[in-house]
C-alpha cells in the first residue's frame, strides 16, 4: 500500500538539506512501516524528535481539519503549535496519510488543527496511527556534522575511539528482505570530499547501532565481512574526490535557509519512497528529487532459498537523486553534473556503481527535437489525457571518466534493476505543480504518483494515459544473454549460486571451478 | 500463430527486367499461405492468409498454380538432416533439382515451415534440399536442420516457370491477412495489408494497411473503405532485379521482407506488423503499422526512414496516413545523445555486460510529435524489432534465447538462435 504525504510546507526558517532528512525519517517511520536499527544525533525515538505516538486518532471531515488524539495517549497544548503529526491510514493513505504541520489546538476535543495542504476537505477517518514529531528547526538544534578526524570518509565511527557525531540513522525497511537505508548529515569534511550533497541517501545491509553500515559479522556467513550498500565513500572508506557522483542524496540548496514543500510517497511493503521538493524561499533552484529502494518488474529476484541472503538482495536496490549540491527536477541522469540526477546500485563484483534513469528517446534525433521537450507538446489528440511512460533504472553504463584516454574508476557493467517506481515521464511543457489524472506533474515531465487531494494551490491538467513497459509482458529495455555466433546458449543462472560452491569440496570431481576453458567462438560437444 | 519462421537467404537467379519481381510475389503467397498460414489444402492458401474476397489479386490467370509441379501430405524428416522425404514412390522426379520445396503443417510453430531449394535428388521418395534456408537449429551446433516429423505438406514449385508467364501487371496485388492481430491486442480484428507489385514507373512493393481488413467489393468497387495512403518508397532496383537474395520473417502478426540484388549494395523491403497497442482500446482498436525502404540500407539514424521516422498507420482523429518516429530507450541518461549515435570506442562497455554476458538493448514506441493538433507521445510498441547500439557486430544473436539478429546497424529482427555458416544478407545490407 502506498501512502502519500502531500505538499509539507517547511518553517521559513528550516535549514537544508537536515529538513529534508528529517522529513524522510518520520515519513518512513510514521507511514512507511519502516523501524530504527541505529543512529547518532538523531534520535526519532519519544523523549528526543517524538513528543507521543499512538493508535486510535480520527481525522474530521470539514475544514478546518482537526485531528482528535485519544487524551490517554497525549494531551494537546499550545506546545503542539507548528510540530509535526504524521498519521498513517489503512483505508485512505493517498488522502489521510502523511505529515500535517500542526497550526492549532482544540483543547476541549483534544484535537489538533493541522494544515491539511488541499483545499479539499478530508474524508473523515478514524483509528489512524500518528506520531508527533517536534518541528524541523527544533530537531535542528541537535544535528551534527562532525567528522571522525581521519583522512578517510569522515561521517561514521569505524571504532570506539573513532567516532563522528555527524547526524546519521539507519532505518530497516518493512521489506521481507529487510534491507535497511541509511540517511547522513554529510560532515564538513566529506562534503568538501567525495560527498558534496552534504546529504546522503544509501539503502543497504548490516546497519549498526550508531547508523552507519558495517561488514557483515560473523555467523552470518555466506556473506560474512562483506560491505552492502550504495554508499561509496563509507564502502571504500574515503575522500577522495574520484569517488563524487556515487554518494546521491537530495541536497538542492546546501547550507542555506528558507522555505520549501516537500512531497512524499512510500511503499509500505516494499519501502521503496519518492520525495520530491518544491522551492518557495531557498536560494537557488531548491527543488528536486530522489527516490530509493526496490524497481518495478525486476529482473533478477534471488531464488526462494536465496530469499534472505544480503549479498543477493542489495544488488536490487537502487537510490537516484542528487550527488552534487545543486539538483533540479529533471530526467538528465549525468555522472555527478550539477542539476542531473544520479544513480547509485551495486554491481555483481560486488561494490557500488553509478547508474542512470533510462527514458525514450527519439531514436535518430532529428534536430535534437525530444518528443517530451518541444513547446508544441500536447495532450494527446485521441484520449485528451496526457501520455506517461515509465522510465527504467540502469546501472553500470556510465562512469567517471568514460572517455577515450582516462582510465574508468568505476567498470562499466550495465544491467537492468527495473522500473523507476512512483514516478513517470511526460511531455515536459504540462502546467507545473499540476494534478494530472493521478499524477502530479512538477516540473520539466517529471510526474509523481499522486491519486491524492489536490495541493492547496495545484493547478488542474487532463487526465493521464499510461504505458508501462512491463518486462512480464516482453516489453521495456531488454536484458538478455548474448549468444555470440559459435558459442553455446547462455544457461539460466544455478541455484544454489555458483559462485559460492565450495570449490575445495569438489576439487576431485568435477566443479566450476575446474571447467574447461572454452575459447569463445568454438563450439563445446557441438 | 505467433512464433515467427524464416526464409533465409533465398536466391533468385539471374532472370529478365520484371520477372524476378514476380518470382518474389510468388515466393510471398508460397511462403505466407502455405508456410505461415496453410492449412492442410495443397492447393489452396490457409484461409486466414489472404483477404476472403480476391485476395489474391490480378497476375496471370494461373499464377498460383503454374510451376507447381507435385504435392503431397506424406512428407517426413529426421532430425538434424537435410533431406525431405515422401512416403511416395514416385515423388521426386530429378528433373526437379533447383527447384523448391514448400513444407508445412497446419498450425505447426516450426521454422522447419519454409521453402527449400533442392540441391539433390536422391531418389523418387528423397531429395536433398539446402535446409539453411529454413529448418530449426539442431541442439548441437545450431546450425538450421530438419527436425523430425512426419505427415508434412508438401508443394514443389518451379518459380521460374511462374515468374515468367505472361500478363503480369502494375496492379498485381497479395492482400495479406495479419489473422493473430487479436493475439496481440485484445478484441483487435485482423488488419490486412495490400502489397502491390507497381510496374510502373518503377519496380516497387507499394503497401496499403487496412486496419480493420475491410478488403472486399464496396459500392461496386473493390478496395478498402479504411486504407492508409499507398506506402510507395520509390524504385527498389538500381538495374535488374536479379540476380537476387531475399529474406523473409512472418508470423500471424507481421511480415519482414528484405530483397538484395546485385545490382546495388542495398537493400529493398518492407516491415508490417500489429504493434503493442499502448492506447485504450476503444480509443485504438486496430492499430498495424507499415514501413518500406527502397535501395536504403536499414538504419537507426535516418529520420525519415526505417526505425527512425519511417513508419506510418492510420490516424483516426484526422483520417490521414501519419508518419511516426521511433523512440527508444537510451542507456546514458542524456537526451541530446541517442543509441544510434553510440560510437565505438571506451564506451563499449556501456552496452555490454562482460560479467554476465549480456547486452542491453531497447524496444520502439511510436509517436508523433510534429503535426500539429495530433501530437501522440507513444502510440504504440513495436513487438518485431529491437535496436541496440550498431557497433554491435553484424548477425550477432542477441537474447537469453537467441531470439533477435543483429541483421545492421543497431537493427535487431525476429530470430530463432540459428546459426548460418554465411551471413544471411548474402547480397549485401
Amino acid at each position: 500500500m502506498r501512502h502519500l504525504s502531500r505538499d509539507l510546507l517547511t518553517i521559513s526558517s528550516a535549514s537544508c538539506p537536515g529538513t529534508n532528512m528529517y522529513a524522510l525519517t518520520i515519513f518512513l517511520v510514521g507511514c512507511g512501516g519502516y523501524s530504527l536499527v541505529g543512529q547518532t544525533n538523531f534520535d526519532i525515538r519519544s523523549g528526543s524528535f517524538q513528543v507521543a505516538a499512538g493508535v486510535g486518532a480520527s481525522i474530521g471531515g470539514s475544514v478546518p481539519v482537526l485531528v482528535h488524539l485519544p487524551t490517554g495517549s497525549h494531551v494537546v497544548s499550545a506546545a503542539d503549535f507548528n510540530r509535526i503529526l504524521a498519521l498513517r491510514s489503512a483505508a485512505r493513505p493517498l488522502a489521510n496519510s502523511g505529515l500535517f504541520r500542526v497550526i492549532g489546538w482544540a483543547t476541549a476535543s483534544n484535537s489538533l488543527s493541522v494544515d491539511y495542504r488541499s483545499t479539499a476537505a478530508p474524508v473523515a477517518e478514524s483509528n489512524l496511527s500518528w506520531q508527533l514529531f517536534i518541528d524541523e528547526v527544533a530537531a535542528a538544534q541537535s544535528w551534527r556534522s562532525g567528522s571522525n578526524g581521519t583522512a578517510g570518509y569522515g561521517s561514521f565511527s569505524p571504532a570506539g575511539d573513532v567516532s563522528s557525531s555527524a547526524s546519521r540513522i539507519v532505518l530497516k525497511s518493512p521489506d521481507p528482505s529487510s534491507w535497511q537505508v541509511r540517511l547522513c548529515l554529510e560532515s564538513d569534511h566529506d562534503v568538501s570530499g567525495s560527498c558534496p550533497s552534504g546529504f546522503s541517501i544509501a539503502p543497504g545491509f548490516n546497519g549498526n547501532g550508531n547508523g552507519d553500515f558495517t561488514e557483515a559479522p560473523a555467523g552470518r556467513e555466506p556473506w560474512y565481512g562483506q560491505r552492502l550498500h550504495l554508499h561509496s565513500a563509507m564502502f571504500y572508506n574515503t575522500s577522495d574526490p574520484k569517488y563524487l557522483g556515487t554518494v546521491v542524496g537530495l541536497s538542492p540548496a546546501l547550507g542555506v535557509t528558507g522555505s520549501w514543500r516537500i512531497s512524499m510517497m512510500v511503499d509500505d511493503l516494499t519501502g521503496s519512497c519518492a520525495i520530491v521538493n518544491r522551492n518557495v524561499s531557498l536560494p537557488g533552484s531548491g527543488s528536486g528529487w530522489a527516490a530509493f529502494g526496490l524497481c518495478e518488474d525486476e529482473t533478477s529476484v534471488p531464488a526462494p532459498n536465496n530469499a534472505g541472503d544480503p549479498s543477493l538482495n542489495v544488488r536490487r536496490l537502487f537510490v537516484a537523486g542528487s550527488s552534487n549540491r545543486a539538483s533540479n527536477l529533471t530526467w538528465t541522469s549525468q555522472f555527478h553534473v550539477d542539476n542531473n540526477v544520479q544513480v547509485v546500485g551495486f554491481g555483481r563484483r560486488g561494490y557500488p556503481v553509478p547508474g542512470v534513469l533510462s527514458c525514450y528517446s527519439d531514436i535518430s534525433n532529428p534536430g535534437n527535437t525530444h518528443a517530451r521537450y518541444l513547446t508544441s507538446s500536447a495532450d494527446s489528440a485521441w484520449t485528451g489525457t496526457t501520455e506517461l511512460l515509465d522510465v527504467e533504472v540502469l546501472i553500470g553504463t556510465v562512469d567517471q571518466a568514460a572517455s577515450a584516454s582516462a582510465q574508468p574508476v568505476f567498470p562499466l557493467q550495465p544491467a537492468r534493476l527495473g522500473r523507476l517506481p512512483m514516478l513517470m515521464q511526460g511531455r515536459a511543457n504540462a502546467t507545473q505543480w499540476a494534478v494530472y489524472g493521478t499524477y502530479y506533474h512538477t516540473v520539466d515531465g517529471v510526474y509523481l504518483s499522486w491519486g491524492g487531494p489536490a495541493p492547496t494551490d495545484a493547478a488542474s491538467g487532463s487526465g493521464v494515459n499510461v504505458a508501462s513497459g512491463s518486462l512480464a509482458l516482453g516489453q521495456g529495455v531488454g536484458v538478455f544473454a548474448a549468444a555470440d555466433p559459435g558459442s553455446d546458449p547462455i544457461s539460466s543462472p544455478a541455484s544454489p549460486r555458483v559462485d559460492l560452491v565450495d570449490a575445495t569440496r569438489y576439487r576431485k570431481t568435477y566443479s566450476y571451478y575446474r571447467q574447461v576453458p572454452v575459447v569463445a567462438k568454438v563450439i563445446k560437444g557441438g | 500463430m505467433l512464433t515467427a519462421k524464416f526464409v533465409r537467404a533465398h536466391a533468385i537467379p539471374t532472370l529478365s527486367s520484371g520477372q524476378g519481381f514476380a518470382w518474389f510475389f510468388r515466393l510471398l503467397y508460397e511462403f505466407w499461405g502455405f508456410c505461415v498460414n496453410g492449412d492442410n489444402s495443397l492447393t489452396t492458401p490457409g484461409a486466414a492468409a489472404f483477404a476472403p474476397v480476391t485476395g489474391v489479386l490480378g497476375f496471370p490467370a494461373n499464377f498460383a498454380t503454374t510451376g507447381t509441379l507435385a504435392s503431397g501430405s506424406d512428407g517426413f524428416t529426421a532430425v538434424g538432416q537435410p533431406f525431405f522425404n515422401s512416403l511416395s514412390a514416385t515423388a521426386f522426379s530429378a528433373s526437379y533439382v533447383g527447384k523448391h520445396v514448400v513444407a508445412w503443417q497446419s498450425g505447426s510453430t516450426s521454422t522447419d515451415d519454409s521453402v527449400y531449394q533442392i540441391t539433390q535428388w536422391l531418389n523418387s521418395s528423397s531429395v536433398r534440399v539446402n535446409v539453411l534456408q529454413g529448418g530449426t537449429p539442431y541442439s548441437g551446433s545450431l546450425h538450421p536442420a530438419f527436425t523430425a516429423r512426419s505427415s508434412v505438406n508438401w508443394r514443389v514449385v518451379d518459380f521460374t516457370v511462374a515468374a515468367t508467364l505472361a500478363g503480369f501487371s502494375t496492379t498485381d496485388s497479395l492482400i495479406l491477412q495479419l489473422s493473430d492481430a487479436g493475439n496481440v491486442n485484445p478484441a483487435q480484428p485482423s488488419p490486412q495489408v495490400r502489397l502491390r507489385r507497381q510496374t510502373t514507373p518503377n519496380l516497387e512493393v507499394g503497401v496499403t494497411l487496412s486496419p480493420s481488413g475491410s478488403w472486399g467489393v464496396h459500392s461496386g468497387t473493390l478496395g478498402f473503405t479504411d486504407p492508409t495512403t499507398e506506402l510507395l518508397p520509390g524504385g527498389w532496383f538500381s538495374g535488374n532485379e536479379t540476380p537476387a537474395y531475399v529474406s523473409l520473417f512472418a508470423a500471424g502478426d507481421f511480415i519482414i521482407s528484405h530483397y538484395k540484388s546485385s545490382n546495388d549494395v542495398r537493400s529493398s523491403g518492407f516491415h508490417v506488423e500489429v504493434p503493442q497497442r499502448l492506447y485504450p482500446q476503444g480509443t485504438d482498436p486496430n492499430p498495424v503499422a507499415g514501413m518500406t525502404w527502397a535501395i536504403l540500407v536499414p538504419s537507426l539514424l535516418d529520420a525519415s526512414n526505417h526505425y527512425g521516422g519511417g513508419f506510418y498507420m492510420h490516424n483516426p482523429p484526422d483520417g490521414s496516413t501519419m508518419q511516426y518516429y521511433g523512440a527508444a530507450r537510451r542507456f546514458d541518461g542524456f537526451d541530446n545523445d541517442t543509441l544510434a549515435a553510440a560510437t565505438n570506442g571506451s564506451t563499449n562497455g556501456a552496452y555490454f555486460n562482460t560479467y554476465q554476458n549480456k547486452f542491453l538493448f531497447s524496444d520502439v514506441l511510436l509517436q508523433q510529435p510534429t503535426v500539429q493538433g495530433q501530437y501522440q507521445l507513444g502510440r504504440a510498441r513495436l513487438r518485431r524489432v529491437r535496436v541496440l547500439p550498431p557497433i554491435v557486430p553484424q548477425f550477432e544473436r542477441v537474447g537469453n534465447n537467441g531470439e533477435w539478429l543483429h541483421v545492421v546497424n543497431g537493427v535487431m529482427w525476429p530470430w530463432d538462435n540459428s546459426i548460418l555458416p554465411y551471413n544471411l544478407f548474402l547480397g549485401g545490407n
